[in-house]
């Protein structure tokens, strides 16, 4: 099985958004990932022989960067998004049929 | 009297972002799809997207406002209301408001067919034990009314459930005399192959208002080889059963589902133009579910979701062309998606609801008295995992909602807590199935890289967008007729097929 091997900058994308970058990529790869010397280091090994490996480094790289805008986004909405459902679901009690 | 100048109404400067997810579009990944809480949505390039998360826009510039109206951003926190935001979202959730609308009764486990795929574990014509009790039967009826929905679906399930028609009799006349001081909307619908009808009980479902839904999986020669009697007629009994209640209950009574093996999707186009010819406006293309006989014939009639995804390319296409030539066909499970994407309403089917729609928004009363929070946890059991049960009907909704199952579903039932769904751009017009889940990867939550439920809602979500955004004139408008179509039928719940 093929091995694709990669180094991001461990300054630029938290565990976190390399973590769920990798994620998305367990259907066709078995993943490592490893920090040190300030960097990670991620392993993608594909599970089957015909696994089309072409920009998949370079994939990576773009999905890390999208995750980290997702990772923005929820350190400035989570709070505000936890309390919006509660308000709208708080009116949402069942209502009980006529006795 | 005179106003203060044009910047003494701009309150703070800046704006805060609201909760959003966003989506790079697979037909154009220099643009994401952003979806709000609520999920409305816009597209946008990748540039102008990474401005407006930087703080970038200026209060003049068009996007500005797009972004506003949609509640992805906030102008002025302290002069902004957030109302319409909470609004939209009780409005895209309205279906938890009233518990169960769709109640399954299975009335017999017997059937006359020996369908490959059969998701049931259907039991031989001589095998009364498999039918329901009468004491069921009567306790179910009590459970019934115990759910608060004013608006109630029955649908009468099998096997075969002509072959015990006695029993829906009792049923449907035990529940109408309830209902006398209930009050409630209640509509019957039963899931049949239509054969060997007799003129009585179509007298008795025209009296009582039925619906009837079949099965037809395409040409003779498909549907005969998916479905098979020994008489080598199903497709020509199925037919005279449809004609035969029509002309009694009405056209727009009967409908027609497609269960879709690998044969089938070499068919597409041959499909789409049998039901055409039969005279429906509607057909419902579904990939097989991995449950009963389907599970242990998997090898011979199942096939990839991505096999699924081009077939429905193709039968997408060919539907939108008929529509074009002005005769209106639409596919139920892209209306419903399409629904979701292109109005703000709810909707009744029970698979795309988060939190799930098993045991919140159906319940199944099954044969032997045990109830089930959906069709296919009664059809895991079948396969011998009971462990989805809610309980049995002599006991009270309350012990049911209370017992190990309901709390695993719900667990697992709400999407946008699930990993993954989370952060998806589809999550807020999408579902939970804990159950699928459970069957085909044995963990009620799932690992979604690998889910052919996300692949399937997300090929598909991506498909009708891309048709909808890329497509002539007419197509989206063939589409958007589809969708507010979904609105039209929002509180009717899908129900099965035979």
């Amino acid at each position: 099985m093929a091995t694709i091997r990669l180094s991001i900058d461990a300054g630029l994308f938290s565990a976190e958004v390399i973590a769920r970058t990798a994620h998305r990529y367990t259907d066709r790869f078995f993943v490592e990932l490893t920090n040190s010397d300030g960097a990670y280091a991620i392993a993608l090994t594909s599970k089957q022989d015909d696994v089309d490996l072409t920009g998949i480094e370079g994939r990576f790289r773009n999905d890390a960067l999208d995750e980290h805008l997702r990772e923005r986004i929820r350190a400035e909405t989570t709070d505000l998004h936890v309390s919006l459902v509660q308000a709208a679901l708080r009116q949402a009690a069942p209502t009980r049929p006529k006795s | 009297m005179r106003f203060a100048p044009p910047p003494a109404f701009e309150g703070e400067a800046g704006y805060r972002l609201l909760p959003m997810r966003f989506r790079r579009l697979p037909w154009d990944e220099n643009r994401v799809l952003v979806t709000s809480l609520s999920g409305d949505w816009i597209l946008m390039s990748c540039a102008d997207f990474a401005r407006a998360v930087d703080k970038d826009l200026r209060r003049d510039e068009p996007l500005f406002a797009d972004l506003q109206a949609r509640h992805l951003i906030v102008a002025d926190s302290a002069t902004s209301t957030l109302a319409p935001l909470l609004s939209q979202y009780r409005t895209r959730k309205a279906y938890i408001e009233q518990g169960p609308k769709l109640h399954i009764f299975v009335v017999s486990l017997r059937c006359h067919h020996t369908c490959a795929y059969c998701q049931v574990s259907r039991q031989p014509l001589g095998q009364s034990q498999f039918d329901m009790s009468g004491e069921a039967a009567a306790y179910a009826v009590e459970r019934l009314f115990e759910w608060p929905a004013r608006e109630l679906t029955v649908e009468f399930q099998g096997g075969e459930p002509l072959l015990h028609f006695e029993r829906i009799k009792m049923l449907v006349k035990a529940i109408e005399i309830r209902n006398r001081h209930e009050d409630r909307n209640i509509r019957f619908v039963i899931a049949s192959t239509l054969h060997d009808l007799t003129d009585d009980q179509l007298s008795f479902m025209r009296d009582h208002h039925f619906d009837l839904s079949t099965s037809l999986d395409g040409p003779e020669w498909l549907h005969n080889a998916n479905r098979p009697r020994p008489e080598k007629d199903s497709y020509r009994r199925t037919l005279v059963g449809i004609e035969r209640g029509r002309k009694v209950l009405g056209e727009h009574a009967v409908s027609a589902l497609t269960t879709l093996t690998r044969r089938s999707l070499e068919a597409p186009l041959e499909i789409i133009d049998e039901y055409r010819k039969l005279g429906f406006h509607s057909i419902s293309l579904r990939p097989l579910s991995p449950y009963g006989f389907a599970r242990k014939t998997e090898t011979r009639n199942g096939y990839p979701i991505g096999d699924f995804l081009r077939f429905y390319a193709v039968a997408l296409d060919h539907l939108l062309s008929v529509n074009r030539a002005g005769y209106f066909m639409e596919e139920t499970y892209g209306r419903m998606l399409l629904g979701q994407l292109l109005t703000p309403f709810s909707h009744g089917y029970v698979d795309l609801r988060s939190p799930t729609g098993a045991g919140l928004g159906a319940v199944v009363y099954d044969y032997d008295g045990t109830v089930y929070p959906s069709d296919e946890a009664r059809m895991l059991a079948s396969m011998g995992d009971r462990s989805f049960a809610l309980g049995q009907v002599d006991q009270p909704v309350t012990t049911w909602l209370e017992s190990p199952a309901m709390q695993r579903i719900l667990a697992a039932g709400v999407a946008e807590t699930l990993p993954t769904c989370a952060d998806c751009a589809y999550v807020p017009l999408c579902g939970a199935d804990p159950i699928d889940h459970l069957a085909r990867q044995g963990d009620t939550i799932g690992h979604r890289p690998t889910s052919d439920f996300c692949r399937k809602q997300m090929g598909l979500f991506d498909l009708l967008l891309e048709r909808w955004e890329t497509g002539s004139g007419s197509d989206r408008q063939i589409l958007e007729s589809w969708a507010h179509r979904a609105t039209r039928q929002e509180a009717q719940p899908e129900f099965e097929a035979a």
